[in-house]
């Protein structure tokens, strides 16, 4: 087994290039099916194999509010470039997650937050999690495809 | 694994003259995607990328792992359907932050479209 390195305070790209020298990409079965906004078709979030790699190994990747922190500083206004970067390199990685723990953490990564924080809360949901079985077979009319309202494991996620 | 290290500010030709390595640093694409748009989307290659979001045909809204220092990065990119039948195909730039980059696949420049060949690469400096 690949033992990942003592990783904190090496500059996240360089331990990204380590990982894709020394892991094998995991191409994963699951899909995120969200809705960010109204007026638009689902969106379906597909996680990279070489980055779940690093998820599954550990101690690479960093905490997801680290990128929390960061989309906060480019939001505020005269935003010039990144100061706090080196959250990105020195916080401590996180430890080795199971498929499911790095799918939370993609979803908090790269979903609007306003998609997980509350995406039950609705007269239906905003957010699945599926297996990429579950999505339509063809991409017939995509541009209209929303979630399900009524979900079963075994029936497709969106239509 | 150990880590090895070569510290070096010059890369020098025995003829053909040297390089200063910041031109290999500042050069190279930090980030990268090669993916299938069509039926269920998949990554087939990649470098610092985290996810890649199907958001309709044609659109992509790619997420990056190690962040750009700023959304000033500079991407170039191509899309193909690995066949040398119909009419033109393109990649367009769409949003981008200095963790993201949206892009949309066309046919002929102008409708969009979902293509087996969908790749891009971005250059710039890393937070």
């Amino acid at each position: 087994m690949t033992v990942t390195p003592q990783f904190q305070g090496t500059h996240l790209f360089d331990r990204l290039c380590w990982a894709k020298e020394n892991l094998e990409g995991v191409q994963s079965d699951y899909r995120v099916v969200y809705e960010d906004k109204i007026d638009e078709c689902a969106k379906i979030l597909v996680p990279d194999p070489n980055w779940m790699a690093c998820a599954l190994q550990g101690g690479i990747l960093p905490p997801v509010q680290v990128y929390w922190e960061l989309a906060k500083d480019e939001a505020e206004e005269g935003f010039t470039k990144h100061t706090r970067g080196y959250l990105l390199h020195n916080t401590e990685p996180v430890e080795a997650m199971t498929e499911e723990q790095a799918l939370e953490y993609l979803i908090m990564k790269d979903c609007p937050q306003h998609v997980w924080r509350d995406y039950d809360s609705g007269n239906k949901p905003k957010m699945v999690i599926c297996r990429k079985e579950q999505l339509p077979a063809t991409r017939e009319w995509r541009n209209a495809w929303k979630i399900s309202e009524e979900l079963a494991t075994d029936e497709t996620v969106a239509a | 694994m150990a880590l090895g290290k070569i510290k070096a500010d010059t890369l020098e030709h025995s003829t053909a003259g040297s390089l200063d390595t910041q031109y290999v640093v500042k050069g190279s694409a930090k980030a990268w995607i090669h993916f299938n748009g069509t039926g269920t989307v998949a990554i087939k290659d990649s470098l610092n990328i985290a996810s890649l979001s199907d958001a309709g045909t044609g659109l992509y809204n790619c997420a990056i792992s190690s962040d750009f220092s700023n959304a000033n990065f500079s991407t170039t990119g191509a899309a193909g359907e690995n066949d040398d039948s119909g009419g033109n195909r393109s990649l367009g730039l769409r949003a981008k932050t200095s963790g993201t980059q949206n892009v949309r696949g066309f046919r002929d420049g102008v409708s969009a479209d979902d293509m087996v060949e969908m790749c891009f690469q971005c250059m710039g400096d890393l937070a």
